[in-house]
């Protein structure tokens, strides 16, 4: 038996290549830092209350293996927040660091498995003064839910289920180092177990909304390239429709969007006005979606929007025809965005 | 002090017929069906809890004609040599049955919750409250198990509702994609989770109204059906049959990736595996009390707490045979061949010679 007080908590986890091998990064809080002295005096201590401690390895136990022998107190991994998986490795393939992760008993599969677009150990350095804890401030940036369209909104259970149902594809969370600041806007497109590129927040968002996940999002466009309005997607429901089945399959997305008006420089909206700021959302979100569509269907075709998924699911004999050869089918796939969208709040300015 | 230690009732029986079967399945089973059948496993299930019924019917017929256990009943239709090898027959099972059981526990015992305990100890301190809830008699061990189980089971269907939050229902789609012939070979593999019907064998004679046998067999093949189905769909539906495949214990990677509504409880897997352990020490209680039964009545004595007290070092040493999970899978393919004649080839024979010799009758 371990006391709590002789344990240490990995708060985040970052792994990055160090030539054949893995450098990881880990963080963790210093208690006594964050607390007080043992003697019960005033709060906060002088100097960092994060140690950060690196380690070359060949795997994920034999990295916490070897920094046992440099920590004072016992090493609990299994409250780990965030594990980083820096952007050279990822492009390397991350089929072996998955492995560890999903062998290793004490991992934390409410965590967030996260790319960087940078290397992990330069974003497990940034300090931030937002939150004590840089584990804490990592994890909200996404727990958080504040336009959750805006970004790959899954943890570490979520995208495992999706890379083995998709077999070594995936879309996941990504952190950028954005001034002072950590940003985690956009996604990382996986496929193969490689990162082969990113999506940006717009398309993420119209992939977001094209699976229906795009909640209390909001976005700004221009009505007819001059009206600036502002409007949040509160719930998007997609219901994909396949329309024929030749040599490549034709499938009609029918999304209907419940939209709520923010902001909008404009007189009263009327009749004519609604129908206007209905029609130029439907545009935008069209447009939006067809840009993600684009980027994941053209330029890094891989079908991480579940096409195959739908098609097997609901028509598994079509899908008998296609199975083989999908990964060259899938970049033609035809696929028809037709987006309704319904106002349900105006806001409070007639 | 007096003690009605002779008879249970009809629901305690049913209780205990149900603790048996909810056991190790509930975290392996949704892996053992998806391994054969894909995203079909759940309808294998219900295909195993149809057999399930028919074997457990029988038993029933069998206990309520003859009113007597399992030995009892062979000496009287075919002769003391038969009794004496079905009964041997059924010692084995029992403990083969208790010592898989046992065996996996201590394995995720030694992999989530106690690490550096050793695992002859976990299996030595299950094993010795086993024997203590059984050394007196059949009630103070049914009630044992009457107090644990509805706690650890309604705990347990709490938990697995919590994950319902992240279920997608089409994950069990497309329906009937997997070749029958899979479909079958996944239910006989689910019959290992499901049974536990043939310790009424041995509860005949301690059922205070033996002819309500075939209500305690219908009402424990519906709720264990439907509970196992609920747990492989909504394992399906959180981790995908890709996902299912992958892990021993599929039901707790799933319980390990849930956060319970409004973060109370943000661990629900450690609570989940001390719930575990309760259905565990009830699937071992009855397994251990039965093979006190048939060894009683096969060896003509009286005493339970010393018929428990020699079968001890046997429990040990069975279970510690297998080392890991592998080892203790090889041992569970010997125990799943040994389901068919314990549970539905022996009680058949019984039950067409019992008709044939027109025994336990009502004159």
């Amino acid at each position: 038996m371990v006391d709590i007080d002789k344990r240490i908590f990995i708060g985040n986890v970052g792994i990055d290549k160090k030539e054949d091998k893995y450098l990881f990064t880990f963080t963790y809080p210093i208690v006594r830092k964050l607390v007080g002295g043992e003697g019960g005096g005033g709060g906060g201590g002088e100097g960092k209350s994060i140690y950060i401690i690196k380690t070359e390895a060949r795997s994920l136990t034999e990295a916490i293996s070897l920094i046992a022998h440099r920590t004072s107190r016992r090493i609990n991994f299994d409250h780990s927040r965030n594990i980083i998986i820096g952007e050279e490795l990822a492009k390397d393939g991350i089929k072996e660091i998955i492995d560890s992760l999903e062998r290793n008993p004490q991992t934390n599969r409410r965590s967030y498995l996260i790319i960087a677009k940078d290397r992990a150990e330069k974003i497990l350095s940034k300090e931030n003064d937002q939150e004590i804890l840089l584990a804490y401030y990592i994890e909200y940036l996404f727990k958080s839910k504040q336009n959750p369209g805006d970004y790959v909104d899954r943890d570490f259970s979520e995208v495992m289920e999706q890379i083995h149902s998709l077999k070594g594809d995936a879309l996941m969370p990504v952190i950028t180092v954005a001034g002072k600041d950590l940003d985690a806007n956009g996604g990382a497109v996986i496929k193969d177990y490689r990162l082969i590129g990113y999506l940006n927040t717009e398309e993420v968002r119209g992939i977001n909304i094209l699976l229906g996940k795009a909640m209390q999002t909001i976005t700004a466009f221009d009505i007819d390239g001059t009206k600036l309005a502002v409007c949040e997607i509160k719930s998007a429901r997609s219901t994909p429709v396949l329309l024929k089945a030749q040599e490549v399959p034709v499938i009609r997305y029918d999304i209907e969007v419940a939209a709520s008006l923010r902001e909008i420089h404009s007189d009263k909206i009327g009749k004519k006005g609604l129908k206007e700021l209905q029609e130029g959302f439907a545009k935008e979100i069209k447009k939006q979606i067809e840009a993600g569509l684009n980027r994941v269907q053209k330029d890094y075709k891989v079908d991480v929007i579940g096409v195959g998924e739908y098609l097997y699911k609901r028509k598994p004999k079509i899908w008998e025809k296609y199975e083989k050869d999908w990964e060259e089918i899938f970049p033609d796939v035809e696929i028809i965005v037709n987006p309704k969208v319904k106002f349900i709040n105006l806001g409070p300015v007639i | 002090m007096l003690m009605d230690n002779e008879k249970i009732s009809t629901r305690q029986a049913i209780v205990f017929l149900i603790s048996v079967a909810v056991g190790v399945g509930i975290l392996s089973l949704p892996r053992q069906v998806d391994e054969k059948a894909g995203q079909d496993g759940w309808i294998s299930i219900i295909i195993g809890g149809l057999f399930t019924l028919i074997g457990s019917i029988i038993v029933a017929a069998v206990v309520s004609r003859q009113k007597k256990d399992v030995v009892k009943i062979t000496e009287d239709l075919m002769g003391k040599f038969a009794s004496i090898v079905v009964g041997m027959f059924y010692i084995v099972y029992f403990i083969v049955m208790a010592a898989v059981v046992n065996q996996t526990f201590a394995e995720v015992a030694n992999l989530y919750l106690l690490e550096n305990t050793p695992k002859e100890f976990t299996i030595i301190t299950m094993l010795l409250l086993v024997f203590y809830a059984c050394r007196i008699g059949i009630e103070p061990t049914v009630r044992a198990i009457m107090i644990l189980f509805p706690f650890a089971t309604f705990l347990f269907i709490f938990i697995i509702f919590t994950c319902l939050s992240r279920a997608k229902i089409d994950e069990i789609l497309p329906f009937f994609s997997t070749p029958v012939n899979k479909i079958f070979t996944a239910s006989f593999e689910s019959l290992f989770s499901l049974e536990g019907f043939e310790l009424l064998l041995v509860l005949g004679p301690y059922l205070r109204r033996p002819e309500k046998a075939k209500k305690i067999v219908i009402i424990y093949t519906e709720i264990v059906t439907f509970f196992y189905v609920f747990i492989t769909l909504v394992t399906f539906m959180v981790l995908g049959k890709n996902e299912t495949k992958l892990f021993k214990w599929p039901v707790f990677m799933m319980i390990k990736g849930i956060t319970a509504p409004g973060e109370i409880f943000e661990r629900m897997d450690a609570i989940s595996i001390s719930i575990w352990v309760i259905e565990i020490f009830t699937t071992v209680v009855a397994y251990y009390f039965a093979e006190i039964q048939v060894l009683k009545s096969l060896s003509g004595l009286k005493e339970q707490r010393y018929v428990g007290g020699i079968l001890f070092p046997l429990f040990y040493f069975i279970t510690n045979m297998p080392k890991n999970f592998t080892e203790n899978q090889i041992i569970a393919g010997f125990a799943n061949y040994l389901i068919y004649p314990a549970a539905f080839i022996i009680p058949l024979l019984l039950y067409i010679i019992s008709i044939f010799k027109k025994r336990g009758e009502e004159s």
